[in-house]
């Protein structure tokens, strides 16, 4: 599964004798400019982080990663939307370093139950429960870059341009990859039980 | 060639946003989507992910922003600690390296064994030979170097992993 190396945030007694612990450390956002920023799209990120790797606890890890290396960059953004699809980026890569250390080829098993509300049978809650379901189901065979276009495109409703920025392809391929990866996901939809898939192979 | 655009693709997935999906979808919407394969996947897809965005049993535990400005700064400091200490944990290194390699030249220096065949050869009653002399002691260099080995690798070990 994912790992993720965090460093335990506390003052040594060295920094509280010091005082260093009440200075701060200059970045290249401000406080106020980063935490209106955090507060617009930690959210999204969020969402986007725990439907790549299927697991909220990961998905609370990248998030703090994804913001801190943010924070570390260099970077100047031309507007928002820029440095919103540099932080896309970052957690992308750190998702991607997750899929790669955890070594389990090209598809992720995401865990249906996670956050599944339970609901009665014949209710819009058991309905919406078991789309849920079929979602996820699809979503873990799809490979970790078609996923993240389907999330960034209807999940977050990112133009194309930025998904190309986050995703480091060419905007003019975004379209076609989209295309694709929209395609095999609704073909797998249209397969499962619920929608007759699975009456049909067995007839 | 192949369609992989529809032009009113863009009109499924903001009538799902806004959810006006699909009684107050605009005219002939419903139609175009039932004959179109394209704005068909799209609105499989894009219901189920919208749906599944704004399911209300997910209550992800986001930290505040100053919390996470707050840690920032913690982690941004130590590792800012850890890199100015780095340049001392060379040093250090470096000095037990040359107080280790000091001690084993004085300790070959003072043994019986060095001090013969360096005699012998100061006075020419052996003749200096690289050859000879590895033919004589070879087996005190392999021995050199794991002891040198087992006394520096774990002061590297606590200079730069422990640091």
């Amino acid at each position: 599964m994912f790992r993720i190396s965090t460093t335990d945030v506390t003052l040594t007694g060295i920094d509280r004798l010091d005082g260093t612990a009440d200075a701060d450390v200059s970045f290249e956002m401000d406080e106020e400019a980063f935490r209106a920023f955090y507060d617009r799209t930690a959210r999204s990120l969020w969402f986007y982080l725990s439907r790549m790797t299927g697991d909220s606890q990961v998905a609370d890890d990248l998030l703090q990663e994804s913001y801190y290396r943010l924070l570390r960059s260099h970077g100047s953004w031309e507007s928002e939307s820029h440095r919103r699809a540099y932080l896309f980026r970052i957690a992308t890569n750190l998702v991607r370093d997750g899929h790669r250390r955890a070594r389990r080829g090209e598809t992720v098993a995401l865990p249906e139950s996670d956050h599944m509300s339970l609901a009665a049978p014949g209710t819009d809650l058991a309905e919406a429960t078991a789309q849920r379901t079929d979602l996820r189901r699809a979503m873990g065979r799809l490979r970790p870059r078609e996923r993240a276009l389907l999330w960034l495109a209807y999940g977050q409703g990112h133009a194309h341009a930025e998904i190309a920025e986050t995703l480091g392809v060419k905007t003019g391929s975004v379209k076609l990859l989209l295309f694709r990866a929209r395609r095999k996901l609704a073909t797998l939809l249209r397969r499962s039980p619920r929608y007759g898939g699975g009456r049909r192979a067995r007839s | 060639m192949r369609t992989i655009e529809c032009s009113r693709e863009q009109d499924v997935i903001d009538a799902l946003s806004s959810g006006r999906w699909p009684e107050r979808a605009p005219g002939g919407l419903p139609a175009h989507v039932a004959s179109c394969q394209i704005c068909s996947d799209t609105l499989a897809v894009a219901s189920l992910v919208l749906a599944d965005r704004d399911d209300p049993a997910v209550d992800p535990h986001i930290p505040s922003s100053a919390v996470m400005w707050w840690r920032a700064q913690m982690r941004a400091r130590q590792e800012a600690a850890r890199e100015a200490a780095r340049p001392i944990a060379v040093a250090q290194i470096i000095g037990a390296i040359c107080a280790v390699a000091v001690l084993l030249v004085v300790g070959l220096w003072f043994s019986p064994l060095a001090r013969d065949w360096f005699t012998d050869v100061a006075t020419g009653n052996r003749e200096f030979s690289i050859t000879a002399a590895l033919k004589m002691y070879g087996w005190l260099l392999p021995a050199l170097m794991i002891l040198f080995s087992l006394i520096v690798t774990p002061l590297v070990y606590f200079a730069v992993v422990e640091d």
